[in-house]
């Protein structure tokens, strides 16, 4: 019994869904081909009656204007007040960089990490290049300092452009 | 490319834009602003005009914006831009209910009533349906909430019922289940609603 219900509902479910479809298609509204007294007519007016309340209009250009002015003077006293912010902070944010919150797509998520590995490259560089140089026989290789310090180059203006191309594409 | 790739690729892009304008309204930034203002306003016009009386749509409208302005900084990011919006928006509807809870019945039919016979040789069938609206408005603010919300997003957004089953993480057959018991107890409401009205 309870199996013959769930599937009798099941049934009632599809042809609501497919009455409001219609319904909101605007495809012939009034017509319905369920018996008069059954559930599922009276189910359909229901449907009916809501479709009727949709509003019609959108918001006019002069209520959109006119909440808009509201709004930008609850703007200023809300904002207008605030501390201005630090030139870095304002310049990395304008960058892409920003603290990794759980709000953050995986595009920006990925770029917040590709700037903070560019920027940390560099840094580590320009802190490690004068000691290597000077601590040559401690870490030179094969390649010798000169190729080290090539390399690190090469590192450093790989970040650089990487820095900048980010800076690019957010522009 | 298939048209749901499209859509879904479409969907992300409009969420990633979205995040895009509140971390710049966030910074104090108003255009960015008046940008997710522009955007969601016909959307939160909907959800208000679809449950509030006429002659307070705008002030609503306008509160849902000043709540969200206000509450930009304790967005979390845990639900969609939209989701949140849409939270704030029914609360805005509730606080309009609570504030006029006294006075709604009585007001509603009342007011509009009176303002309907101000108009000369009123339409009968502007009027029938205009009753007919306050009722099912007052119906539907009675609702739980899970079933009024099924019902504005189908109505006051005209979210298709796949979109809705995406929205809310359900299978399609358990939003057209939720749907038609959303409307069954509203068949109820309406019916007691009616014999409120008779007497």
């Amino acid at each position: 019994m309870p199996e013959n219900k769930d599937s009798d509902n099941s049934i009632l479910d599809n042809q609501l869904a497919g009455y409001t479809d219609l319904v909101m298609k605007g495809r012939a509204p009034e017509m319905s081909s369920a018996p008069e007294g059954s559930l599922m007519r009276d189910l359909q007016n229901v449907v009916l009656d809501i479709y009727h309340v949709v509003p019609e209009k959108e918001p006019t250009g002069e209520m959109t204007e006119r909440i808009k002015g509201t709004l930008l003077k609850e703007w200023e006293k809300e904002f207008g007040k605030r501390p201005p912010e630090i030139r870095l902070v304002k310049w990395l944010t304008k960058i892409g960089f920003s603290r990794p919150s759980a709000w953050q797509s995986t595009a920006r998520r990925k770029q917040t990490l590709a700037i903070s590995a560019a920027v940390a490259a560099i840094v580590i560089i320009a802190i490690l290049a004068p000691f290597i140089s000077s601590q040559g026989s401690l870490t030179a290789t094969a390649i010798g300092d000169k190729g080290l310090i090539g390399v690190l180059l090469i590192i450093l203006a790989a970040g650089s452009a990487t820095l900048w191309w980010l800076f690019r594409r957010k522009k | 490319m298939n048209q749901n790739k499209i859509e879904r690729r479409l969907a992300q892009a409009n969420e990633e834009h979205d995040e895009e304008l509140l971390r710049l309204a966030n910074l104090g930034n108003q255009e960015a602003f008046t940008d997710l203002y522009e955007r969601y306003l016909p959307k939160v016009y909907k959800r208000v005009a679809f449950l509030i009386p006429n002659v307070d749509i705008e002030d609503v409208v306008q509160e849902v914006f000043i709540a969200m302005m206000r509450s930009l900084k304790t967005f979390r990011g845990d639900c969609k831009f939209s989701t949140w919006l849409r939270v704030i928006t029914n609360r805005q509807i509730a606080n309009y209910y609570r504030k006029n809870k006294k006075s709604m019945q009585d007001r509603d039919i009342e007011s509009d009533k009176s303002w309907l016979q101000r108009k000369p040789n009123p339409d009968h069938s502007t009027q029938e349906r205009q009753e007919k609206k306050i009722l099912v408005q007052q119906s539907l603010s009675k609702l739980p909430q899970h079933y009024r919300e099924i019902i504005l997003l189908r109505f006051a957004e005209g979210l298709k019922f796949k979109e809705i089953a995406e929205l809310q993480e359900k299978s399609l057959d358990a939003v057209k289940s939720q749907f038609r018991r959303a409307i069954e107890t509203l068949r109820k409401e309406l019916g007691a609603q009616d014999a409120r009205e008779q007497r």
